[in-house]
Protein backbone atom coordinates (compact mmCIF):
# COMPACT_ATOMS: atom_id res chain seq x y z
CA UNK A 1 0.00 0.00 0.00
CA UNK A 2 1.28 3.45 -1.10
CA UNK A 3 3.08 4.84 2.04
CA UNK A 4 1.99 8.53 1.81
CA UNK A 5 -1.84 7.07 2.14
CA UNK A 6 -0.84 5.23 5.05
CA UNK A 7 0.87 7.94 6.92
CA UNK A 8 -2.41 10.50 5.75
CA UNK A 9 -4.83 7.66 7.12
CA UNK A 10 -2.84 7.40 10.89
CA UNK A 11 -2.55 10.98 10.76
CA UNK A 12 -6.22 11.11 10.84
CA UNK A 13 -6.05 8.53 13.66
CA UNK A 14 -6.52 5.06 11.68
CA UNK A 15 -4.49 2.85 13.93
CA UNK A 16 -4.57 0.01 11.57
CA UNK A 17 -2.89 1.84 9.08
CA UNK A 18 0.13 3.28 11.45
CA UNK A 19 0.70 -0.54 12.54
CA UNK A 20 1.14 -0.98 8.81
CA UNK A 21 3.79 1.73 9.33
CA UNK A 22 5.57 -0.10 11.50
CA UNK A 23 5.49 -3.53 10.59
CA UNK A 24 7.32 -1.64 7.67
CA UNK A 25 9.96 0.23 9.44
CA UNK A 26 10.42 -1.71 12.85
CA UNK A 27 13.53 -3.53 11.29
CA UNK A 28 15.57 -0.14 10.46
CA UNK A 29 14.38 1.52 13.83
CA UNK A 30 14.94 -1.82 16.47
CA UNK A 31 18.40 -2.14 14.46
CA UNK A 32 19.29 1.47 14.36
CA UNK A 33 19.01 1.17 18.12
CA UNK A 34 20.64 -1.84 19.01
CA UNK A 35 23.37 -0.49 17.36
CA UNK A 36 23.37 2.99 18.97
CA UNK A 37 22.89 1.19 22.81
CA UNK A 38 24.26 -2.04 21.80
CA UNK A 39 22.05 -3.68 24.38
CA UNK A 40 18.88 -5.67 22.75
CA UNK A 41 16.71 -5.40 25.43
CA UNK A 42 17.00 -1.46 25.80
CA UNK A 43 16.81 -1.09 21.82
CA UNK A 44 13.34 -2.94 22.04
CA UNK A 45 12.30 -0.42 24.98
CA UNK A 46 13.60 2.27 22.33
CA UNK A 47 11.62 1.11 19.36
CA UNK A 48 8.66 0.93 21.41
CA UNK A 49 8.94 4.18 22.44
CA UNK A 50 10.09 5.62 19.33
CA UNK A 51 7.08 4.32 17.67
CA UNK A 52 4.67 5.34 20.54
CA UNK A 53 6.01 8.92 20.28
CA UNK A 54 6.18 9.00 16.81
CA UNK A 55 2.17 7.93 16.62
CA UNK A 56 1.46 10.55 18.94
CA UNK A 57 3.47 12.98 16.85
CA UNK A 58 2.28 11.97 13.82
CA UNK A 59 0.82 15.54 12.88
CA UNK A 60 4.28 16.99 13.17
CA UNK A 61 5.65 15.29 10.03
CA UNK A 62 5.49 17.50 7.10
CA UNK A 63 6.49 15.68 4.28
CA UNK A 64 10.36 13.95 3.21
CA UNK A 65 11.53 11.48 4.19
CA UNK A 66 9.20 8.94 6.73
CA UNK A 67 12.40 6.77 7.39
CA UNK A 68 14.10 10.02 8.62
CA UNK A 69 11.17 11.32 10.27
CA UNK A 70 10.75 7.70 12.47
CA UNK A 71 14.94 7.53 12.93
CA UNK A 72 14.84 10.80 14.63
CA UNK A 73 12.45 9.58 17.19
CA UNK A 74 14.30 6.55 17.48
CA UNK A 75 17.22 8.51 17.83
CA UNK A 76 15.74 10.65 20.57
CA UNK A 77 14.45 7.79 22.30
CA UNK A 78 17.93 5.99 22.23
CA UNK A 79 19.80 9.28 23.54
CA UNK A 80 16.89 9.50 26.49
CA UNK A 81 18.29 5.43 27.39
CA UNK A 82 21.65 7.04 27.38
CA UNK A 83 20.98 10.02 29.52
CA UNK A 84 19.03 7.10 31.62
CA UNK A 85 21.96 4.21 31.69
CA UNK A 86 24.31 7.37 32.78
CA UNK A 87 22.16 7.89 36.08
CA UNK A 88 21.99 4.37 36.51
CA UNK A 89 24.23 2.21 35.61
CA UNK A 90 23.22 -1.38 35.53
CA UNK A 91 25.15 -5.04 34.66
CA UNK A 92 23.83 -7.22 31.78
CA UNK A 93 22.93 -10.02 32.66
CA UNK A 94 25.09 -12.05 29.71
CA UNK A 95 24.97 -15.90 29.80
CA UNK A 96 28.38 -17.22 31.63
CA UNK A 97 30.33 -20.24 31.10
CA UNK A 98 30.89 -22.99 34.07
CA UNK A 99 33.64 -20.99 34.68
CA UNK A 100 31.79 -17.47 35.57
CA UNK A 101 33.25 -16.07 32.19
CA UNK A 102 30.76 -14.27 29.49
CA UNK A 103 29.62 -16.04 26.54
CA UNK A 104 30.50 -12.80 24.39
CA UNK A 105 28.46 -14.69 21.41
CA UNK A 106 25.39 -16.53 23.15
CA UNK A 107 23.63 -18.64 21.13
CA UNK A 108 19.71 -16.57 20.89
CA UNK A 109 22.27 -14.31 18.53
CA UNK A 110 22.27 -17.14 15.86
CA UNK A 111 20.97 -16.47 12.76
CA UNK A 112 19.30 -20.23 12.05
CA UNK A 113 19.66 -19.76 7.87
CA UNK A 114 23.60 -18.74 8.10
CA UNK A 115 26.10 -21.79 8.07
CA UNK A 116 28.50 -22.28 10.92
CA UNK A 117 30.97 -20.60 8.93
CA UNK A 118 28.87 -17.79 7.79
CA UNK A 119 27.64 -17.73 11.20
CA UNK A 120 30.86 -17.41 13.09
CA UNK A 121 32.09 -14.71 10.34
CA UNK A 122 28.86 -12.37 10.86
CA UNK A 123 29.28 -12.96 14.68
CA UNK A 124 33.06 -12.03 14.63
CA UNK A 125 32.42 -8.96 12.46
CA UNK A 126 28.91 -7.88 14.82
CA UNK A 127 31.13 -7.81 17.49
CA UNK A 128 33.81 -5.65 16.25
CA UNK A 129 31.89 -3.60 14.89
CA UNK A 130 29.50 -3.05 17.55
CA UNK A 131 32.57 -2.75 20.14
CA UNK A 132 34.66 0.02 17.76
CA UNK A 133 30.90 1.89 17.91
CA UNK A 134 31.02 1.85 21.38
CA UNK A 135 34.37 3.75 21.42
CA UNK A 136 32.41 6.59 19.92
CA UNK A 137 31.39 9.36 21.08
CA UNK A 138 27.31 8.93 20.85
CA UNK A 139 27.07 11.83 17.85
CA UNK A 140 29.67 10.75 15.89
CA UNK A 141 28.19 6.69 16.61
CA UNK A 142 24.67 8.33 15.24
CA UNK A 143 25.33 9.37 12.25
CA UNK A 144 27.71 6.32 11.41
CA UNK A 145 24.45 4.54 12.16
CA UNK A 146 22.63 6.21 10.11
CA UNK A 147 24.55 7.09 7.05
CA UNK A 148 26.82 3.43 6.72
CA UNK A 149 24.56 1.13 8.62
CA UNK A 150 21.31 2.53 7.79
CA UNK A 151 22.50 3.92 4.20
CA UNK A 152 20.57 7.06 4.47
CA UNK A 153 21.95 10.10 2.47
CA UNK A 154 23.38 13.41 4.22
CA UNK A 155 20.14 15.10 4.09
CA UNK A 156 18.46 11.95 6.26
CA UNK A 157 20.92 11.86 8.47
CA UNK A 158 20.39 15.61 8.99
CA UNK A 159 16.80 15.60 9.80
CA UNK A 160 17.30 12.64 11.68
CA UNK A 161 19.09 13.97 13.96
CA UNK A 162 18.04 17.38 13.69
CA UNK A 163 22.28 19.05 12.71
CA UNK A 164 23.30 20.89 9.77
CA UNK A 165 24.54 18.94 6.36
CA UNK A 166 27.95 20.62 6.85
CA UNK A 167 28.21 19.08 10.88
CA UNK A 168 26.80 15.62 8.88
CA UNK A 169 29.64 15.75 7.04
CA UNK A 170 32.46 16.80 9.33
CA UNK A 171 31.08 14.04 12.41
CA UNK A 172 30.73 10.89 9.59
CA UNK A 173 34.55 11.68 8.43
CA UNK A 174 35.76 11.92 11.41
CA UNK A 175 33.69 8.50 12.58
CA UNK A 176 34.86 6.67 9.60
CA UNK A 177 38.84 7.57 10.57
CA UNK A 178 38.19 6.77 14.55
CA UNK A 179 36.62 3.21 12.81
CA UNK A 180 39.15 2.62 10.70
CA UNK A 181 41.86 2.80 13.47
CA UNK A 182 39.91 0.74 15.98
CA UNK A 183 38.95 -1.98 13.15
CA UNK A 184 42.23 -2.55 12.29
CA UNK A 185 43.08 -3.70 15.55
CA UNK A 186 40.64 -6.47 14.88
CA UNK A 187 42.41 -7.48 11.73
CA UNK A 188 43.56 -11.17 12.73
CA UNK A 189 40.53 -11.54 14.42
CA UNK A 190 38.30 -10.40 11.30
CA UNK A 191 37.71 -12.97 8.31
CA UNK A 192 39.51 -12.81 5.27
CA UNK A 193 36.53 -11.35 3.57
CA UNK A 194 36.20 -8.05 5.87
CA UNK A 195 39.90 -7.22 6.66
CA UNK A 196 41.00 -3.98 6.02
CA UNK A 197 43.46 -4.67 3.03
CA UNK A 198 44.27 -2.58 0.10
CA UNK A 199 41.76 -2.67 -2.58
CA UNK A 200 42.46 -0.99 -6.16
CA UNK A 201 39.05 -0.58 -7.34
CA UNK A 202 37.93 3.60 -6.30
CA UNK B 1 45.87 8.19 6.88
CA UNK B 2 47.71 10.55 9.56
CA UNK B 3 49.06 12.87 6.89
CA UNK B 4 45.68 14.19 5.10
CA UNK B 5 44.31 16.60 7.13
CA UNK B 6 40.72 16.65 8.39
CA UNK B 7 39.33 19.17 5.47
CA UNK B 8 40.80 16.81 3.24
CA UNK B 9 39.67 13.85 5.22
CA UNK B 10 36.28 15.51 5.21
CA UNK B 11 36.05 16.05 1.32
CA UNK B 12 37.05 12.57 1.04
CA UNK B 13 34.32 11.26 2.84
CA UNK B 14 31.77 13.75 1.36
CA UNK B 15 33.26 12.12 -2.24
CA UNK B 16 32.50 8.43 -1.38
CA UNK B 17 28.91 9.38 -0.83
CA UNK B 18 28.41 11.30 -3.55
CA UNK B 19 27.86 14.58 -1.11
CA UNK B 20 30.42 16.92 -3.51
CA UNK B 21 29.64 19.72 -5.45
CA UNK B 22 30.58 19.08 -9.20
CA UNK B 23 33.20 21.81 -8.78
CA UNK B 24 34.78 20.67 -5.36
CA UNK B 25 34.33 17.23 -6.87
CA UNK B 26 36.81 18.14 -10.22
CA UNK B 27 39.37 19.72 -7.63
CA UNK B 28 39.27 16.66 -5.32
CA UNK B 29 39.88 14.02 -8.45
CA UNK B 30 43.16 16.51 -9.57
CA UNK B 31 44.39 16.31 -6.77
CA UNK B 32 43.61 12.06 -5.68
CA UNK B 33 45.97 11.44 -9.22
CA UNK B 34 48.61 14.13 -7.82
CA UNK B 35 48.50 13.16 -3.64
CA UNK B 36 49.26 9.25 -3.61
CA UNK B 37 48.27 9.76 0.00
CA UNK B 38 44.90 10.97 -0.40
CA UNK B 39 44.25 8.34 -2.89
CA UNK B 40 45.55 5.74 -0.14
CA UNK B 41 43.11 7.87 2.75
CA UNK B 42 40.33 7.41 -0.23
CA UNK B 43 40.99 3.62 -0.01
CA UNK B 44 40.63 3.62 3.76
CA UNK B 45 37.58 5.28 4.12
CA UNK B 46 36.27 2.78 1.03
CA UNK B 47 37.11 -0.13 2.95
CA UNK B 48 35.61 1.00 6.49
CA UNK B 49 32.35 2.03 4.89
CA UNK B 50 31.99 -1.07 3.10
CA UNK B 51 32.95 -2.74 6.40
CA UNK B 52 30.17 -1.09 8.49
CA UNK B 53 27.72 -1.68 5.64
CA UNK B 54 28.34 -5.28 5.87
CA UNK B 55 26.75 -4.80 9.85
CA UNK B 56 24.42 -8.21 10.03
CA UNK B 57 20.39 -7.03 10.08
CA UNK B 58 19.06 -7.91 13.03
CA UNK B 59 15.38 -9.20 13.04
CA UNK B 60 13.10 -6.88 15.26
CA UNK B 61 12.83 -9.75 18.42
CA UNK B 62 8.63 -8.74 18.04
CA UNK B 63 6.21 -6.47 16.73
CA UNK B 64 6.20 -3.32 17.91
CA UNK B 65 2.81 -2.41 16.35
CA UNK B 66 0.68 -0.22 19.04
CA UNK B 67 -2.86 -1.62 20.44
CA UNK B 68 -5.36 1.37 21.50
CA UNK B 69 -4.88 1.33 24.86
CA UNK B 70 -1.02 2.20 24.05
CA UNK B 71 -1.85 4.91 21.56
CA UNK B 72 -4.23 6.31 24.21
CA UNK B 73 -7.28 5.81 21.81
CA UNK B 74 -11.24 5.74 23.97
CA UNK B 75 -12.83 2.76 22.79
CA UNK B 76 -15.42 3.44 19.85
CA UNK B 77 -18.95 5.20 21.09
CA UNK B 78 -22.13 3.81 19.92
CA UNK B 79 -24.51 5.86 18.63
CA UNK B 80 -26.88 6.09 21.61
CA UNK B 81 -24.12 6.92 23.70
CA UNK B 82 -24.02 10.66 22.74
CA UNK B 83 -27.69 11.25 23.47
CA UNK B 84 -26.72 9.33 27.21
CA UNK B 85 -23.98 11.23 28.05
CA UNK B 86 -26.22 13.79 29.55
CA UNK B 87 -27.80 11.02 31.34
CA UNK B 88 -26.25 10.90 34.86
CA UNK B 89 -25.98 15.19 34.67
CA UNK B 90 -29.54 15.17 33.99
CA UNK B 91 -30.26 12.62 36.60
CA UNK B 92 -28.55 14.47 39.45
CA UNK B 93 -29.63 17.33 38.33
CA UNK B 94 -33.54 16.12 38.61
CA UNK B 95 -32.42 14.43 42.42
CA UNK B 96 -31.47 17.93 43.29
CA UNK B 97 -34.54 19.54 42.16
CA UNK B 98 -36.69 16.90 43.90
CA UNK B 99 -34.74 17.34 47.06
CA UNK B 100 -34.95 21.40 46.66
CA UNK B 101 -38.47 21.05 45.93
CA UNK B 102 -39.24 19.27 49.27
CA UNK B 103 -37.09 21.75 50.64
CA UNK B 104 -38.71 24.46 49.65
CA UNK B 105 -42.50 23.34 50.32
CA UNK B 106 -41.40 22.03 53.81
CA UNK B 107 -39.07 24.64 55.43
CA UNK B 108 -36.76 21.67 56.08
CA UNK B 109 -35.47 17.78 55.88
CA UNK B 110 -36.68 16.70 59.42
CA UNK B 111 -40.34 18.27 58.51
CA UNK B 112 -40.43 16.98 54.73
CA UNK B 113 -41.58 13.14 55.18
CA UNK B 114 -45.37 13.03 56.63
CA UNK B 115 -45.68 9.89 58.53
CA UNK B 116 -48.86 8.16 58.71
CA UNK B 117 -47.67 7.88 62.50
CA UNK B 118 -48.13 11.51 62.94
CA UNK B 119 -51.38 11.52 61.13
CA UNK B 120 -52.56 9.37 63.38
CA UNK B 121 -51.30 11.09 66.40
CA UNK B 122 -52.64 14.33 65.00
CA UNK B 123 -56.16 12.79 65.43
CA UNK B 124 -56.09 11.59 68.50
CA UNK B 125 -54.54 14.51 69.76
CA UNK B 126 -57.55 16.45 68.31
CA UNK B 127 -59.78 14.04 69.95
CA UNK B 128 -58.32 14.75 72.82
CA UNK B 129 -58.63 18.18 72.45
CA UNK B 130 -62.07 18.28 71.34
CA UNK B 131 -63.94 20.13 73.65
CA UNK B 132 -61.57 23.09 73.24
CA UNK B 133 -63.16 23.37 69.83
CA UNK B 134 -65.44 25.70 71.30
CA UNK B 135 -63.16 29.04 70.98
CA UNK B 136 -62.68 29.05 67.10
CA UNK B 137 -62.11 32.35 66.34
CA UNK B 138 -59.01 32.44 68.64
CA UNK B 139 -57.06 31.56 65.94
CA UNK B 140 -58.10 34.00 63.69
CA UNK B 141 -57.75 36.61 66.70
CA UNK B 142 -54.45 35.43 66.58
CA UNK B 143 -53.19 36.06 63.13
CA UNK B 144 -54.89 39.07 62.67
CA UNK B 145 -53.04 40.70 65.64
CA UNK B 146 -50.42 42.45 64.08
CA UNK B 147 -52.49 44.38 61.69
CA UNK B 148 -55.40 44.64 64.51
CA UNK B 149 -55.70 47.82 66.37
CA UNK B 150 -54.74 47.75 69.99
CA UNK B 151 -57.67 46.53 70.50
CA UNK B 152 -58.14 43.23 69.04
CA UNK B 153 -54.42 42.28 69.96
CA UNK B 154 -55.39 43.16 73.61
CA UNK B 155 -58.10 39.93 72.83
CA UNK B 156 -55.45 38.39 71.23
CA UNK B 157 -52.73 38.00 74.01
CA UNK B 158 -55.75 37.40 76.46
CA UNK B 159 -57.00 34.23 74.06
CA UNK B 160 -54.40 32.25 75.41
CA UNK B 161 -55.42 32.89 79.00
CA UNK B 162 -58.35 31.53 78.96
CA UNK B 163 -57.28 28.27 77.40
CA UNK B 164 -54.93 27.44 79.96
CA UNK B 165 -57.35 28.45 82.63
CA UNK B 166 -59.40 25.54 81.25
CA UNK B 167 -59.44 22.36 83.20
CA UNK B 168 -59.16 19.77 80.21
CA UNK B 169 -56.01 20.12 79.39
CA UNK B 170 -54.01 18.03 82.09
CA UNK B 171 -50.50 19.32 83.84
CA UNK B 172 -49.49 15.81 84.19
CA UNK B 173 -49.81 14.86 80.89
CA UNK B 174 -47.38 17.12 78.72
CA UNK B 175 -46.95 14.66 75.64
CA UNK B 176 -50.27 14.51 74.25
CA UNK B 177 -50.15 18.65 73.99
CA UNK B 178 -46.42 18.51 72.44
CA UNK B 179 -47.07 15.73 70.35
CA UNK B 180 -49.97 17.84 67.99
CA UNK B 181 -47.34 20.56 68.00
CA UNK B 182 -44.85 18.68 65.97
CA UNK B 183 -46.95 16.88 64.10
CA UNK B 184 -49.16 19.84 62.90
CA UNK B 185 -45.97 21.43 61.32
CA UNK B 186 -44.96 18.46 59.80
CA UNK B 187 -48.49 17.75 58.54
CA UNK B 188 -48.36 21.23 57.08
CA UNK B 189 -45.14 21.17 55.88
CA UNK B 190 -46.67 18.90 52.73
CA UNK B 191 -49.89 20.87 52.28
CA UNK B 192 -50.06 23.56 49.43
CA UNK B 193 -51.76 25.61 52.18
CA UNK B 194 -48.20 25.14 54.35
CA UNK B 195 -47.27 28.93 53.73
CA UNK B 196 -50.49 30.17 55.11
CA UNK B 197 -49.76 27.57 58.08
CA UNK B 198 -46.50 28.33 58.87
CA UNK B 199 -47.27 31.79 58.56
CA UNK B 200 -49.07 31.75 61.50
CA UNK B 201 -46.81 30.64 64.12
CA UNK B 202 -44.64 33.57 63.73
CA UNK B 203 -47.41 35.79 63.86
CA UNK B 204 -48.21 34.31 67.05
CA UNK B 205 -45.37 34.75 68.29
CA UNK B 206 -44.67 38.41 67.76
CA UNK B 207 -48.75 39.16 68.40
CA UNK B 208 -47.46 39.51 72.32
CA UNK B 209 -44.95 41.68 71.44
CA UNK B 210 -46.68 43.85 69.55
CA UNK B 211 -49.22 44.46 72.07
CA UNK B 212 -46.72 44.60 73.98
CA UNK B 213 -45.27 47.56 72.62
CA UNK B 214 -48.51 49.19 72.05
CA UNK B 215 -48.74 49.64 75.63
CA UNK B 216 -51.37 47.09 77.07
CA UNK B 217 -50.44 46.52 80.48
CA UNK B 218 -51.85 42.74 80.74
CA UNK B 219 -49.52 41.26 77.95
CA UNK B 220 -46.54 43.34 79.42
CA UNK B 221 -46.70 42.10 82.48
CA UNK B 222 -47.73 38.63 81.62
CA UNK B 223 -44.97 37.48 78.98
CA UNK B 224 -45.32 33.71 80.18
CA UNK B 225 -48.45 33.78 78.89
CA UNK B 226 -48.00 35.28 75.92
CA UNK B 227 -45.33 32.57 75.20
CA UNK B 228 -47.45 29.58 76.40
CA UNK B 229 -50.53 30.71 74.28
CA UNK B 230 -48.17 30.37 70.94
CA UNK B 231 -47.09 26.49 72.30
CA UNK B 232 -51.12 26.04 72.99
CA UNK B 233 -52.43 27.68 69.98
CA UNK B 234 -52.37 24.51 67.92
CA UNK B 235 -54.44 22.25 69.95
CA UNK B 236 -57.47 24.92 69.31
CA UNK B 237 -56.17 25.35 65.50
CA UNK B 238 -56.52 21.78 65.02
CA UNK B 239 -59.95 21.60 66.97
CA UNK B 240 -60.95 24.10 64.12
CA UNK B 241 -61.64 21.46 61.31
CA UNK B 242 -60.06 17.81 61.67
CA UNK B 243 -61.80 16.34 59.41
CA UNK B 244 -61.60 18.44 56.52
CA UNK B 245 -57.83 19.26 57.41
CA UNK B 246 -57.60 15.45 57.28
CA UNK B 247 -59.26 15.14 53.95
CA UNK B 248 -56.70 17.69 52.72
CA UNK B 249 -53.61 16.51 53.99
CA UNK B 250 -54.42 13.33 51.95
CA UNK B 251 -55.08 15.30 48.86
CA UNK B 252 -52.41 17.38 49.08
CA UNK B 253 -50.28 13.79 49.93
CA UNK B 254 -51.87 12.14 47.07
CA UNK B 255 -50.64 15.35 44.86
CA UNK B 256 -47.34 15.85 45.78
CA UNK B 257 -45.60 11.82 46.43
CA UNK B 258 -46.01 10.83 42.24
CA UNK B 259 -44.19 13.49 41.27
CA UNK B 260 -41.38 13.30 43.76
CA UNK B 261 -41.56 9.09 42.71
CA UNK B 262 -41.52 9.84 39.07
CA UNK B 263 -38.45 12.11 39.32
CA UNK B 264 -36.73 10.10 41.29
CA UNK B 265 -37.66 7.23 39.41
CA UNK B 266 -36.47 8.55 36.10
CA UNK B 267 -32.84 9.34 37.59
CA UNK B 268 -32.42 6.32 38.79
CA UNK B 269 -33.60 5.08 34.67
CA UNK B 270 -30.84 7.43 33.51
CA UNK B 271 -28.52 6.38 35.77
CA UNK B 272 -28.81 2.88 34.97
CA UNK B 273 -29.15 2.88 31.12
CA UNK B 274 -26.06 5.27 31.56
CA UNK B 275 -23.86 2.66 33.13
CA UNK B 276 -25.48 -0.03 31.46
CA UNK B 277 -24.55 1.21 27.90
CA UNK B 278 -21.12 2.10 29.22
CA UNK B 279 -20.76 -1.54 30.52
CA UNK B 280 -21.91 -2.96 26.86
CA UNK B 281 -19.40 -0.48 25.37
CA UNK B 282 -16.52 -1.79 27.35
CA UNK B 283 -17.89 -5.31 26.23
CA UNK B 284 -17.54 -4.94 22.47
CA UNK B 285 -14.29 -2.44 22.90
CA UNK B 286 -12.36 -5.80 24.36
CA UNK B 287 -14.04 -7.94 22.64
CA UNK B 288 -12.49 -6.24 19.49
CA UNK B 289 -9.25 -5.97 20.74
CA UNK B 290 -9.00 -9.14 21.51
CA UNK B 291 -9.90 -10.08 18.27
Amino acid sequence: MDESYLIQSAQHGDLDAFNTLVLAHQDVVYNTALRILNDEDLAADATQEAFLSAFKALNSYRGGSFRAWLLRTVTNACYDELRRKKRRPTTPLEPETDEGEDVESPRWMADPNASPEQEMDQQELEHAIQHCLESLPTDFRTVVVLADIQGLDYSEVAVAVKTPIGTIRSRLARARVRLRECLQGFRELLPVAFRLEEESNL
Amino acid sequence: MNNVSLRDLERLSAYLDRELSQKEKTRLVARIVKEPELAKALDELRQTRNMLRQTPHRKAPRNFTLTPKMAGIRPPVPRVVPALSWASAVAMLMFVCTLGYNFLSVGGFGAAAPKASDLNASNQSVAATQPLATQPPAAMAATEAPVAPPGLGEAATETPAVETATPTLPSSSPKPRQTPTVSRSSQYGILPTAPTATQEAPTQEIAPTLAAGSGLAVASETPGIGSRSVLEQPTVESATGPSSLASAETQAAAKAFPWAYIWLGLATVLVAAALLIRWLNRLAFARRTKG
